[in-house]
């Protein structure tokens, strides 16, 4: 797989980084990765997305799913530090304007 | 036209990298610029991704045939497969005011994608009874 997911979370924070590609091949590890973070967590998940090298419409079907999932358990949801390739593909799609968008974490 | 070369590949995700690889290689010998470039590897990655999504449902051993084809003015790749043809309208039925609305849906998304990346995209049924697709962008001058 060229994708690579880290997961950080406590009770309150859920922090998910990926690394690589996300593509039809490897979107639903990411996708498995959010939901899964999104029944552990209370109140915040963030998606850190400096390191993705290219991501694809189902990449951002798999975050507009979790960004769904979260309005609809009442928690946020953020897009962290969004790779050029990322900010590309939003782009493209006319979506940016529905993320929230961090620059950092802190 | 000339045709510069035909990509036959299997309808498995896994290969997508290696396409998108080597039209990124491609387009380099070309003169896009860099951002263009990776419009039109995400945009051809989409049209890709919707034959094994929706025309071969998943199926990981349907054939994908891409033709790139080179003309003075125009770069034009066609895709074709042997999968359920799509609905007649498909290309123009997208909107992305659903997603924008309050409760977005993950759908259409790709296809959005590939009409903002090419200046002309059509679809037809060829002589076999395969589903074309036909995207097309300027050269850069």
């Amino acid at each position: 797989m060229s994708i690579e997911i880290k997961i950080n979370n406590d009770e309150q924070v859920c922090k998910i980084e990926v690394i690589g590609q996300v593509d039809l091949y490897t979107s639903p590890e990411l996708r498995k990765a959010i939901l899964s973070g999104m029944d552990k967590v209370n109140k915040k998940m963030l998606v850190e997305l400096s390191n993705v090298e290219y991501m694809d419409s189902s990449g951002v079907a798999t975050l507009v799913e979790g960004l769904r999932s979260a309005m609809k358990h009442k928690k946020e949801f953020y897009l962290v530090s969004p790779s050029p390739a990322v900010r590309k593909v939003l782009n493209l799609a006319r979506l940016e304007s529905v993320f929230t968008i961090l620059e950092s974490d802190s | 036209m000339r045709e510069d070369f035909i990509l036959i590949f299997r309808s498995h995700p896994r290969l997508l990298k290696s396409v998108r690889s080597l039209i990124k290689s491609y387009l380099e010998t070309l003169n896009f610029s860099e951002d263009r470039i990776s419009e039109i590897v995400l945009g051809l990655d989409e049209a890709c991704t919707n034959c094994i999504r929706h025309a071969y449902k998943g199926r990981r051993s349907g054939s994908i045939q891409l033709f790139v084809n080179l003309g003075n003015s125009w770069l034009e790749f066609v895709l074709r497969d042997c999968g359920v043809c799509p609905p007649a309208n498909f290309l123009s039925a997208t909107d992305t005011r659903e997603i924008k609305s309050g409760a977005p849906k993950p759908h259409g998304v790709g296809l959005i994608i590939l009409k903002r990346t090419f200046e002309q995209v059509e679809f037809k049924v060829d002589r076999e009874g395969r589903n074309c697709l036909i995207l097309r962008t300027k050269r850069p001058k």
